[in-house]
């Protein structure tokens, strides 16, 4: 710039190029304070806009895993439930037994109690067709319709025992259904839950004493079994879940935070340098008015 | 010994020679702010002294002054800052172009967004989650479908951006060849008018001028070499190592830029490899367009996602009992698509893995969502689908920002190129004026002179030898 010589247009050539990039200066910062984003197109900061990106993939795929969390968390809970409804049953039916299991009962009292068993039955079957909002939970895949009829031991078709998974993380599939025919029959030679109260109904009508004291007790002990380990498959299920959520909302904080650091302006930083900008370019705009007006023509009569 | 009148003539020449210096500063002042003018000055010579040694020449002390001649009107320009001029101007027309054409991409997508394509990327995967989530419902269906139709106008979209800022780019360089074909011709025209001028013994100044803002405007646009004036003040103008403007025999040889993006002047390639020109091509063949541009990149993007979820969804069944059904349609991002089955049926939507899973069956709803963590050979890249496209919009923040610092960087060696030839051809008004008090002073000595001359002579006419009358 140096140079002996300075042309007139040079002069103001130099002052316009400083002050354009005064003002470019100053719209950029005045942009960023009026949206409050430091970027809003790749191009102010490569480094950040592609962070930022995925930072919002990273959200949004682990909102929809959140999701699945409370979706599933919401399944085995009423799982849990039902399962805790089912040991009530057992339980109970495991009372009668031993209460009808006594010689000195009367037959008569023994067909009450043959008759509650037979309730209980049906109860088993409610609670075999428990649903969350209109699907079934123990049937499968087969959502639609109920898998239980008291009448029926076992499930019924459409039943299947068809799994129902939620992604709860990266690769993490979790299948959060439980099936009817391991809600109803045990591993082992245990008969069918419908089968043994119905067994257990009839000996208390024919007063098999022998029957309801031996087999009955063993098998309602093993179904009671059966539903305890589910239980704790369930429980088991639920912590995981409720873990990885809580893992989520911490990074939730944590991805907020970054995003906020990459892409929000700091306004503090923003103002101070729109500030200084600004007296820039009135200088700028002063020296030019100075420069420029007076000519020799000024001062020559 | 000289004549009684001898001084006359020295007076005048100084009168006539001060007065076209005057004019001189006059038309510089007028022409101060006259885009490409170069200040011209009256370049003064002491005229022939009196008198010349011959064998009868008169005996007198010395020889004597005769005024002032009028040696040329130069025109003071330096041709090395025009040389550098040019080579900043091409450079700087390179960056412009480019980083103005990336700055307008930049504005029309919508990254970081809300309506981008990593938010509907985003979206089209949560609605397949949403639809693992419950299977049979018809709103996660309706959902999951429409996030798909959203996905596709998306791409569409960016698609239609690209291919326009490509014809924005290729209007551009159609701008550009008519401008340096329009400005080729004028240069030839005005090369006839200067050696007309030069044959008669004198400088065209003016029309020098004319001829340097010509070759300055086609410098712009692409590499150009000028040769040094021949005797008749003619140039011939290299573009590319074509000849655009042949001096020699007055021809001017069209330039014209190809569908492919090669430049030919008057049938030879040439090779620009600066100026808006190349910016502009660059823009449209290899930035925008051509293998590896962004228009490429994202339909390779979108038929990767096109094959990806169709290959995972037509592994599952649909409500109504089908399998095999496509989710997407197309082959780039141009015809992208929800399959019209899909369209006309969500029961198509495939979410379970097996008939005998329907209708609550979910696995194949959980192996899409999970589609958006897989590793894929996407072009070059192997890289997730959000992550190749996070990689689209890296490469457009890089490039812009590349473009801009360098296009800032070129208008600042730029504005010092003209700064250097200002300093020798810039008219500063200050001194002109000085100039001005300065001749007009001269020219009112020189009229004193010939009142005195004037004075001496009534003198020797009308006074003198009248003693005694």
């Amino acid at each position: 710039m140096m140079s002996g010589r300075i042309g007139s247009q040079q002069m103001i050539r130099n002052f316009l190029s400083s002050l354009d990039i005064n003002q470019a200066r100053v719209a950029v910062l005045q942009n960023q304070l009026s949206t409050g984003k430091r970027v809003s197109s790749p191009g102010d900061d490569p480094v950040a806009v592609g962070r930022a990106l995925n930072i919002r993939s990273d959200q949004m795929t682990n909102d929809a895993w959140k999701e699945n969390i409370q979706d599933g968390l919401g399944w085995l809970q009423t799982t849990d439930a039902s399962l805790d409804n089912m040991t009530k049953i057992i339980q109970r039916a495991n009372e009668l037994t031993v209460q009808g299991g006594n010689g000195t009962l009367s037959t008569e009292a023994r067909a009450l109690l043959s008759k509650e068993v037979l309730a209980l039955r049906d109860q088993v079957a409610e609670i075999g067709n428990a649903t969350l909002g209109g699907r079934f939970l123990f049937g499968g895949t087969a959502t639609t319709t109920a898998p239980f009829d008291p009448t029926v031991p076992g499930p019924v078709l459409p039943y299947n025992t068809g799994q129902l998974n939620r992604e709860v993380g990266q690769g993490q599939v979790i299948g959060i259904n439980t099936t009817g025919d391991r809600l109803v029959d045990p591993p082992g030679a245990t008969p069918d839950l419908f089968v043994t109260l119905t067994n257990v109904s009839n000996a208390l009508l024919s007063s098999n004493l022998q029957a309801l004291s031996t087999t009955s007790l063993t098998e309602l002990k093993s179904h009671l079994e059966n539903i305890n380990s589910l239980r704790g498959e369930v429980g088991a299920k639920i912590n995981r879940m409720e873990l990885t959520a809580d893992r989520y909302a911490l990074n939730d904080i944590s991805r907020a935070q970054t995003s906020s650091d990459i892409e929000d302006v700091d306004v503090a930083q923003a103002i101070t340098d729109l500030k200084s900008r600004e007296s820039l370019l009135r200088s700028s705009m002063a020296v030019g008015g100075r420069v420029i007006q007076p000519s020799l023509v000024d001062f020559l009569r | 010994m000289a004549s009684t009148f001898f001084g006359l003539s020295t007076a005048l020449s100084g009168l006539v020679a001060q007065q076209r210096a005057l004019n001189t500063v006059n038309h510089n002042i007028a022409n101060a702010n006259t885009e490409g003018f170069t200040r011209q000055r009256v370049d003064m010579a002491a005229a022939p002294a009196y008198a010349l040694p011959a064998y009868n020449n008169p005996v007198g002390p010395g020889q004597q002054g005769t005024g002032v001649v009028t040696a040329e009107h130069s025109r003071l320009r330096d041709q090395f800052t025009d040389l550098q001029f040019r080579a900043q101007n091409a450079a700087f027309g390179q960056f412009e172009a480019r980083s103005g054409a990336l700055d307008r991409l930049n504005q029309v997508i919508d990254e970081p967004g809300a309506t981008g394509i990593n938010s509907l990327l985003g979206k089209f995967w949560g609605g397949w989650q949403a639809l693992s989530r419950d299977a049979a419902s018809p709103g996660a269906r309706e959902a999951v479908r429409a996030a798909g139709v959203s996905l596709s106008e998306g791409f569409q979209d960016m698609r239609a951006q690209l291919v326009s800022s490509q014809t924005e780019a290729n209007l551009r360089i159609g701008e550009t060849v008519v401008q340096v074909n329009a400005a080729a011709n004028q240069l030839n025209t005005l090369n006839q008018a200067i050696a007309k001028v030069t044959a008669v013994g004198q400088t065209p100044n003016d029309l020098l001028d004319q001829r340097d803002l010509l070759i300055d405007s086609i410098s712009k646009s692409a590499n150009i070499a000028v040769t040094t004036p021949a005797a008749n003040g003619k140039v011939s103008v290299t573009l590319g190592g074509q000849l655009l403007v042949d001096g020699t025999t007055d021809t001017v040889n069209a330039l014209a830029v190809s569908g492919a993006g090669v430049v030919t002047v008057g049938g030879p390639v040439a090779t620009v490899t600066d100026g808006s020109l190349r910016g502009q091509i660059d823009i449209r063949d290899t930035v925008i367009g051509g293998v590896g541009g962004y228009i490429d990149q994202l339909d390779t993007l979108a038929a990767t996602i096109i094959t990806e979820v169709n290959t995972r969804h037509a592994a599952g069944f649909g409500l109504d009992g089908t399998t095999g059904n496509n989710f997407l349609t197309g082959t780039s991002a141009a015809n992208m698509a929800v399959d019209p089955a899909i369209i006309a049926s969500i029961n198509k939507i495939a979410a379970s893995d097996t008939a005998a899973n329907l209708p609550g069956g979910d696995d194949n709803a959980v192996s899409l969502a999970q589609l958006q963590d897989v590793v894929l050979t996407i072009g070059a890249s192997t890289t997730t689908i959000n992550g190749f496209y996070q990689g689209v919009i890296s490469r457009l923040g890089i490039d812009t920002d590349q473009a801009d610092r360098l296009a800032q960087v070129q208008k600042g060696v730029l504005d010092s190129a003209i700064s250097r030839r200002d300093a020798v051809s810039g008219v500063n008004l200050d001194e002109e004026v000085s100039d001005m008090v300065r001749f007009q002073k001269s020219y009112s000595a020189a009229a004193r002179m010939i009142t005195t001359l004037d004075d001496m002579l009534e003198t020797i006419v009308n006074r003198m030898g009248l003693v005694g009358r």
